[in-house]
């Protein structure tokens, strides 16, 4: 038989977390291994805290290329979903740094351009978070879609519904305040707040709007997800990779292609996920993260560009995070 | 690195015994082979194995891009099949120019193909499939045994032409694997020869014996609402989805809970496409197997599964011209540190194959046998070397 070259003995040894310059809410996992690979990831302070204590119990001492093995691993052990997802992005990072390849490439996707959505006209799609009154609602609407237009003719409008319309009951509510939108737009994508188990909510509300529904920011469990896959409930998912980690999400994407349903991408810290955008069979929008650029530290990750209204990425071994303090 | 060539050979091999199966009760020892090579800039080379023939007209699509780039060249050939179909000889070369990728990438990173795809360990369970309609009562025990000296303790019979004679071979796959096991994992295949309420029917009187783990294929791929009746009525999960091709036709069994289990092989579009499946039947709370292939290469792919159960192990002698890095332990196929799928090719032996194709019984793919989905014809005499079942006088 063929001899490959000797096997590396790669191991994480500690996780631990460093605050973001700049910015006291967020900060860096870092998973440090044997062969000086330093694993990164990004997450808010009391997700950090739990990563690296879960991080310090179950993952040290592991192979960081196992990163979906670990991943399912943890969520078997049922650990908290946001603190698995930081130690998935930044097991996938020493993965790919491993390789010593962008995370896109690790992954078998390609660095794009990738359609990205945004609250202003920078992006491909608009996206507008809505407070539920509906005079305020339809001008920021307006005036949104006529900053775009100017670069696109028929410009994709995806709107975020009000985040305490997150109970069942409130179907009604969202059903009427669509329907009045719509009589004045063309909308491609709503985001709901209800719970992803609505599925009568969801059907209700599928029934009677033109826009494709959309469900899925906050959620971390892959099952979280069946009930809407398996009566189709929704036309679209929206993968949050801070709450469901790069393999989570990857899962969810290849479910919702059974039924050739869209994927977009939720913020996600550093916008780090648009590493996944490739690696997917149905991505079809990624909504920008504007928490850190904001912070006045200029783009998050280095190895990522936005030229015109897409992204691009980088050639920075792992997710890129490097560039970032 | 860049995608610059690749090289195909084909050839016939003879196996070392009959296989077959409710379609084809009296077995074919001849198959098919190929050897697909894709070569790099750099002089590494992916390797797959499998039955496309039509990589020339699928080759450009990937030719001067990067290897490592899988998915992305999965979904220009996948686009670009599009509207001719997934189908047929497209499918299986598009399936290996796929894994052949795959074991490139791995290559690159100098690391085998389970490692690559995220497995912890290059281990999976293993159950054994004897592909045994055609072997003896004798020869069928034999089998099992010599699969459960290695620790295997589950196993997969052929069934569907004569309800008596299966419920006899099962009991004697089960007495061979009981040194394994005390309790044997027990599985049977129909290969889509029932319909749907034969399997219900018969799967009835089977389960007042047995307690068998799945069936597999009871009624026909597409008939997702029958084989979602047969999940509803018997004890065993359903298996099927080892003869569609890609997601798309997939998801018909998952949107309506037809089958418990799904049989995945590099033929599901390749590594990305049977990998898509698994996850995507994972986020629907299925579990998968996969299936038997040559050297066990897919084994590689089983290890990084999340839901994986256990992969099929056969052993006609299929790989007379390929060495590999893995071996059955403890009821485990065991993968060694090979880079990529750990195949290498005997090149005297395909060339001898090549030069002088050898000849014997039967021929590959099985075609469907008369009566398949609307009534038994039993076997012939001389049909199987097994003692069928009698009318009474």
């Amino acid at each position: 038989m063929n001899e490959g070259p000797e096997a590396l003995d790669l191991r994480v040894e500690t996780v631990t977390i460093v605050p973001v310059e700049g910015n006291a809410e967020i900060c860096r996992l870092l998973l440090g291994t044997n062969v000086g690979i330093v694993g990164m990831s990004l997450c808010d302070k009391a997700t950090g805290l739990i990563a690296a204590k879960l991080g310090n119990s179950a993952i040290a001492g592991k192979d960081p290329r196992a990163a979906p093995a670990l991943y399912h691993a943890l969520h078997a052990a049922d650990a908290a979903p946001p603190a698995i997802a930081a130690l998935d992005i930044a097991l996938w990072d020493a993965k790919s740094k491993t390789e010593g390849v962008p995370l896109w490439r690790t992954l078998g996707g390609s660095r794009g351009p990738w359609n990205v959505m945004r609250g202003d006209a920078k992006g491909q799609a608009i996206h507008v978070q809505l407070e539920g009154n509906l005079d305020q609602d339809l001008e920021r609407i307006a005036a949104a879609q006529s900053a775009i237009a100017r670069k696109i003719v028929e410009p994709v409008i995806a709107l975020t519904f009000p985040a305490n319309w997150n109970h069942p009951d409130d179907a009604a509510k969202v059903i009427a305040h669509a329907q009045a939108i719509e009589r004045h737009f063309d909308i491609a994508f709503i985001e709901l707040s209800l719970p992803l188990d609505s599925t009568g909510a969801h059907l209700a509300i599928g029934k009677v709007i033109r826009a494709a529904l959309c469900n899925g920011r906050g959620f971390g469990r892959i099952s979280d997800f069946r009930p809407a896959l398996e009566c189709r409930a929704l036309d679209g998912y929206l993968l949050d990779v801070d709450a469901l980690g790069l393999t989570g999400a990857m899962v969810v994407a290849n479910a919702a292609a059974a039924y050739d349903l869209p994927v977009l991408l939720a913020p996600s810290m550093g916008n780090l996920a648009l590493h996944l955008c490739g690696a997917m069979p149905n991505f079809a929008f990624a909504m920008w993260d504007g928490r850190l650029t904001a912070s006045g530290t200029g783009r998050a990750d280095q190895s990522q560009s936005v030229p015109g209204l897409d992204a691009t990425l980088g050639d920075d071994p792992g997710i890129g995070l490097e560039g970032f303090s | 690195m860049k995608i610059t060539d690749f090289r195909l050979d084909t050839y016939v091999m003879k196996m070392d015994r009959l296989v077959g199966d409710a379609n084809l009760p009296d077995g074919t020892e001849m198959m098919p082979g190929a050897i697909l090579r894709i070569g790099t800039d750099e002089g590494l080379e992916g390797i797959s194995l499998g039955f496309g023939t039509g990589i020339a007209e699928l080759f450009p699509a990937i030719e001067g891009c990067d290897p490592r780039d899988t998915v992305h060249l999965w979904k220009r050939i996948r686009d670009w099949l599009h509207k001719a179909g997934n189908e047929g000889m497209a499918s299986l070369s598009f399936s290996a120019i796929d894994a052949a990728l795959w074991d490139l990438k791995a290559k690159i990173a100098g690391v085998p193909l389970w490692q690559l795809l995220g497995g912890r360990e290059g281990r999976v369970k293993a159950y054994a499939s004897g592909l045994d309609y055609c072997l003896s009562d004798e020869d069928l025990f034999r089998f099992y045994r010599r699969m459960a000296e290695r620790g295997v303790g589950a196993g997969k019979l052929k069934v569907g032409l004569d309800l008596k004679a299966d419920m006899r071979r099962i009991g004697i796959m089960q007495e061979a694997l009981s040194i394994a096991s005390d309790k044997p994992e027990l599985m049977i295949d129909a290969n889509e020869y029932w319909s749907a309420r034969h399997a219900i029917r018969w799967m009835a009187r089977i389960e007042e014996k047995f307690d068998i783990v799945w069936v597999e294929e009871p009624a026909a791929r597409h008939d997702y609402l029958g084989l979602r009746q047969v999940s509803d009525s018997i004890r065993a999960s359903v298996a099927s989805a080892e003869n569609l091709k890609s997601l798309e036709q997939v998801s018909p069994l998952l949107a309506n809970r037809s089958a418990s289990i799904l049989n995945l092989s590099a033929n599901h579009s390749g590594v990305t496409g049977c990998r898509q499946i698994a996850q995507a039947a994972h986020g629907f709370g299925v579990s998968v197997s996969m299936m038997n292939c040559q050297a066990n290469f897919m084994a590689h792919v089983a290890a990084a599964l999340p839901n994986h159960t256990m992969m099929e192990v056969v052993d006609p002698g299929r790989e007379h011209c390929l060495t590999f890095d893995n071996w059955i332990e403890d009821g485990h196929i065991v993968m060694g540190e090979a880079p990529g799928f750990g195949i290498g090719v005997r090149e005297d032996v395909l060339a001898m194959l090549q030069a002088d194709p050898p000849q014997g019984k039967g021929k590959f793919p099985f075609p469907r046998r008369e009566g398949a989905g609307l009534y038994i014809v039993p076997p012939q005499p001389g049909e199987v070397p097994w003692a069928t079942t009698q009318p009474e006088e």
